[in-house]
């Protein structure tokens, strides 16, 4: 019967209604116990007070953020047993609003994926299709939002599309915001100059209001900008007079029918009164190929230090100091990793720096110039999340690396420029969600969620599959 | 790409790799890197390099002094210590 | 004949409350692991925060050593794994250091040497490395304390311009002089100076690492000099490697490893901003740049009518310049300059001191110079009492009590000087003859008789009198 009452219930609405605090997180804890293929080191803070705005509203992490004491592995091995002494900001935000953090979800080791097949402790299945992945690399956060028929709200991840496309994979709304928008102090790096936070949730006002709680310039992070703060008010603006930007190449890029959908969904925008044109943009073939220099170089930085020494994974130690951290690293990185560490060492090296690293830094300029230039003449963007809707996941552990990564290939420049992204769902093909992505420039937030919104009311319900009712 | 390079790479990166490894990761390199040339064919003259997504600059801390962690917090995520100290493998 | 070239990259210590990009403080400590944080442990997930107060320190530091400074300045990861680093990447600056393209100016055996800078940039210290069970080559493992992980550093490269381990001496005594002017740098707390060196006598070059503190660097240079010297004497050539000094043989020791050369990957690092060094700001902080020991030499010269040896000399000592300038607000400039770069700079250089290690303060020095203005003592007298109260905390009254010194009068020299010549019957002689130096030796006897008491022109009037010329 509880059931019943939090279904289909908004995240927006939680604070609002009487919440019988007690029965609400019992059930709450055995529906997290259910999807333990999608999360992992669950606590419920039943004495958590009905203060704060947030009166206790469920929260996931995706395992790459910190929360003090509890565990934190970012999806590998080698993170095994780490307990962060510190709050990650955006941990604190919650906090103190009134959140009640419950679980972390599962993700790519150190989110070095596309599909969320490279966790070292599983690999999450897509409850639309349970021999489908999740999308990578927060996976796990956008199953969960899938999955759990609760209102709650799940923070994730994107450094490449690592919020969008497993949004998209999942049937679910995720909020990449610009870069600097959200801190990233308690974030376990995988590219500091492209990871951002972001909420994966059933609809586009559950994302705005998670954004509203974590964004904001944090001293702890010299990286971040002063935030609007004020994401749900825009929510509800008329669009038209709005114009949305199709980039061509994009629809050419994504499958013949992930495409068609996502173009119904844009005219669905059209009669909303959005004026819709093509554009032009010039470096997408350049993006992919960038960003797997740039992301690489760096995240081959962050993770120097895990060496088996101060935290994670040790060992005896045996022999010096280059062979100890060498056996270590080997024994805990999964092979993304190591393929990720090997190619961002290589393109970092004194003789290859130039052609490879500040080549990509210079590429990376003009990406963000080809999309600024764009944006003089539109409000947004609108095209496919991904080219294609969930992979099998056998069949994407057997694919080469180079092929994965081409799942990213219309997310990684719009991430590599740090604008912001919405995907919202926009409808079924081989009964797999398709994504619609809405880009915009650099702190449009309130844009691509008025669209996303429209859009959403215009579409109406989604149906998620039905999780396994245990009473 | 060829497997001394694979092997020098691997020593800078700290990484223990099996010859299974170092074959598949051979492998993997030379297509990557043959993926990279792409961006050859970029005109970049006089492109200012973007190491950062927004224009942010100038940010910096003031000299105060702040909290500490307890040093039992600091030791706490690892077996390997000895007398206050962090235990680690010998250099030679 | 080779010549031999040495170049430094020194590392010292800024005087900042705060690490460099966290908030731990940089002194004080109740033991390994008291003084550190999540940042600065390098924990997964958290970020640095750069000081600024260290860049300020750095801008000052760039100028004073006469570097450009660039438009936009901003940080670099050098990856490397060692176990005091916590991140096992150290952030430094690699492409756009602070300062490029400068020179110091010091002076050596009366002569002037320029020593080009090639970089000055900020970087932080990684933690402190303790050798269980032996040395660095036979340990059974390591304990890391990092509290020093995080310290902010200055370093300051050089173009291999120096050409002896007393040149490298001096340029470090220079160059710490010029930090503690800045107010940058303690040389008497923690912070202490550490220098890896370049050196080549025609060949290869070597690198010596780790060599802390003026006296070791001079003799680490002497050792790897002399070894390189012997090997080519032996027929041999001198390989290009990296050593260690080691103090407490006073030698160098190979650091060959059998791996690859480190490649450090630098990259910008992404979690610090590019900060604009603006000419307003940099106008600000060089304006509370004070007067630099070169230009206070010269200023010396010009108003206090010192010779440039003096002016050097009172200028070679940062507490010591300090002083004189307090000093001569009230007593006699002249009087004051010949104490200071007479016999105080020599009983200190005796014993090795720099003023501040000294028993010496500035009360003690005025009293000492004013007996000496009231021609209580003369100044051979003074020198005397310095011996004693430059290592002794004795007050210059109490010393000159206790010798029994004070001036000899008019008449006591009289008697000295008479019995001077009629013990030196052939010396007074050649001096009747035309020969100076037999003055110079009477002069010297009449000294020694009255223990240094008695005025030196007036025994010499006297003394000429008496000989009848």
């Amino acid at each position: 019967m509880i059931r019943l009452k939090y279904r289909d219930m908004k995240a927006t609405e939680f604070s609002r209604s009487d919440v019988d605090k007690e029965k609400f997180y019992s059930l709450l804890g055995r529906e997290l116990e259910k999807l333990k293929g999608l999360n992992l080191h669950r606590k419920i803070d039943f004495g958590l007070e009905k203060d704060g705005k947030l009166s206790g509203l469920p929260f996931t992490l995706k395992d790459s953020i910190c929360s003090e004491g509890d565990p934190t592995y970012a999806g590998s091995k080698i993170l095994e047993g780490y307990r962060p002494p510190f709050d990650a900001t955006v941990v604190e935000k919650i906090k103190k609003a009134g959140g009640n953090i419950v679980a972390k979800t599962h993700q790519d080791e150190f989110a070095f994926g596309t599909g969320c097949t490279n966790c070292a402790f599983t690999t999450p299945k897509n409850p639309w299709d349970e021999e489908r992945c999740c999308g990578g690399s927060s996976g796990g956060a956008a199953g969960m939002a899938a999955a759990l028929d609760l209102p709650h709200i799940n923070l994730g991840e994107s450094t490449g599309g690592s919020i969008s496309v497993p949004a998209s994979f999942c049937g679910v709304v995720g909020l990449t915001p610009t870069y600097g928008v959200v801190s990233r102090y308690g974030l376990i790096s995988f590219a500091n100059s492209l990871d951002k936070i972001g909420p994966i949730a059933r609809n586009v006002e559950d994302a705005a209001l998670g954004l509203e709680v974590i964004s904001g310039k944090d001293e702890m992070d010299q990286t971040t900008v002063e935030s609007e703060g004020d994401y749900r008010e825009a929510l509800e603006e008329d669009i038209s007079g709005m114009t949305i930007g199709l980039p061509r190449d994009y629809f050419e890029i994504a499958d013949d029918e992930v495409s068609e959908t996502v173009e119904k969904a844009v005219s669905e925008l059209e009669q909303l009164g959005a004026d819709v044109k093509k554009v032009k943009l010039e470096m997408t073939e350049a993006a992919l190929p960038t960003y797997y220099i740039i992301a690489p170089a760096e995240a081959s930085t962050n993770l120097a230090k895990f060496c088996g020494m101060r935290y994670g994974m040790e060992g005896e130690l045996e022999g010096n100091f280059r062979e100890y951290f060498s056996k270590i690293r080997g024994q805990g990185f999964g092979e993304e990793v190591k393929r990720r560490v090997m190619i961002g060492t290589y393109t970092r090296m004194a003789g290859y720096r130039d052609k490879y690293y500040i080549k990509a830094l210079k590429v990376r300029r003009k990406i963000i110039n080809d999309f600024k230039h764009v944006f003089k003449d539109v409000d947004i963007l609108a095209a496919p999340t991904s080219p294609v809707i969930a992979p099998k996941i056998k069949e994407l552990e057997e694919m080469p690396p180079v092929e994965q990564y081409k799942i990213d290939k219309l997310t990684a420049p719009i991430n590599l420029a740090g604008m912001p992204q919405l995907s919202v769902p926009c409808g079924l093909n081989k009964k797999m969600p398709v994504g619609l992505h809405l880009m915009g420039n650099h702190f449009d937030e309130k844009k691509i969620l008025k669209v996303g919104h429209a859009y959403e009311k215009q579409r109406g319900k989604i149906n998620y599959p039905e999780v396994e009712d245990d009473g | 790409m060829n497997k001394e390079e694979v092997e020098k790479v691997a020593s800078i990166a700290s990484l223990e790799l099996s010859d299974t490894e170092k074959e598949d990761l051979k492998d993997d390199m030379e297509n990557i890197l043959d993926w990279f040339s792409r961006l050859d064919e970029i005109n970049t003259e006089s492109v200012e390099p973007a190491f950062q997504p927004i224009d942010v600059k100038n940010e910096m801390r003031e000299d105060e002094v702040e909290e500490t962690l307890e040093r039992k917090e600091a030791l706490g995520n690892t077996d390997n210590k000895e007398d206050g100290f962090f235990k680690g493998p010998k250099i030679r | 004949m080779d010549k031999t070239k040495i170049g430094l990259e020194t590392h010292l210590q800024l005087l900042t409350k705060s690490k460099l990009f966290c908030g731990c403080p940089t002194t004080g400590s109740e033991g390994p692991n008291t003084r550190i944080c999540p940042t600065c442990l390098g924990m997964p997930g958290t970020k640095p925060r750069v000081n600024k107060k260290a860049i300020e320190m750095g801008i000052k530091i760039a100028r004073a050593l006469n570097c450009e400074l660039p438009e936009e300045m901003n940080f670099s990861r050098k990856t490397y794994f060692y176990p005091d680093m916590p991140k096992n990447f150290q952030t430094t600056q690699f492409s756009v250091p602070l300062g490029r393209n400068g020179e110091v100016t010091m002076e050596l055996d009366g002569k002037e040497k320029t020593v080009r800078i090639r970089r000055v940039h900020l970087e932080e210290d990684p933690g402190k490395l303790k050798h269980v069970g032996g040395n660095i080559t036979s340990a059974d493992y390591v304990l890391v304390d990092y509290n020093r992980s995080g310290t902010p550093l200055c370093e300051v490269v050089t173009e291999p311009d120096l050409e002896s381990p007393e040149e490298a001496r001096t340029f470090l005594r220079k160059l710490a002089d010029i930090f503690e002017y800045l107010d940058v740098y303690d040389s008497t707390g923690e912070g202490t100076i550490r220098s890896d060196a370049n050196v080549s006598t025609g060949g290869e070059r070597t690198e010596v690492k780790n060599i802390t503190g003026f006296k070791d660097t001079e003799k680490a240079l002497r050792y790897e000099l002399r070894r390189q010297k012997n090997l080519k004497k032996r027929g041999k050539e001198v390989e290009r490697e990296t050593r260690s000094y080691d103090d407490s043989s006073g030698t160098t020791k190979s650091l060959r490893t059998k791996e690859h050369e480190a490649d450090y990957g630098y990259i910008f690092d992404p979690d610090l901003t590019r900060i604009e060094l603006k000419k307003r700001w940099i106008e600000e902080l060089s304006q509370e740049i004070p007067e630099l020991p070169h230009e206070k030499k010269g200023r010396y010269v010009e108003e206090y009518d010192v010779s440039k040896e003096v002016a050097a000399t009172l200028c070679s000592d940062f507490e010591l310049t300090m002083t004189f300038e307090k000093l001569i607000d009230n007593l006699s400039v002249e009087t004051t300059s010949n104490i200071l770069a007479g016999p105080v700079k020599k009983v200190l250089n005796y014993n090795e001191m720099r003023f501040r290690e000294s028993e010496l303060n500035i009360d003690k020095l005025r009293n000492l110079i004013e007996m000496v203005e009231s021609g209580e003592i003369t100044e051979r007298n003074a020198e005397m009492i310095l011996r004693e109260i430059v290592v002794d905390d004795k007050n210059p009254k109490e010393v000159k009590e206790e010798k029994g010194f004070g001036k000899v009068e008019g008449n006591e020299i009289d008697k000295i000087v008479g019995e001077v010549i009629e013990e030196n019957e052939s010396a007074v002689e050649d001096y009747r003859k035309g020969k100076e130096e037999a003055l110079n030796y009477l002069m010297g006897q009449v000294m020694s008789k009255s223990q240094g008491r008695a005025d030196p022109s007036e025994a010499r009037k006297i003394l000429k009198k008496k000989v009848g010329i």
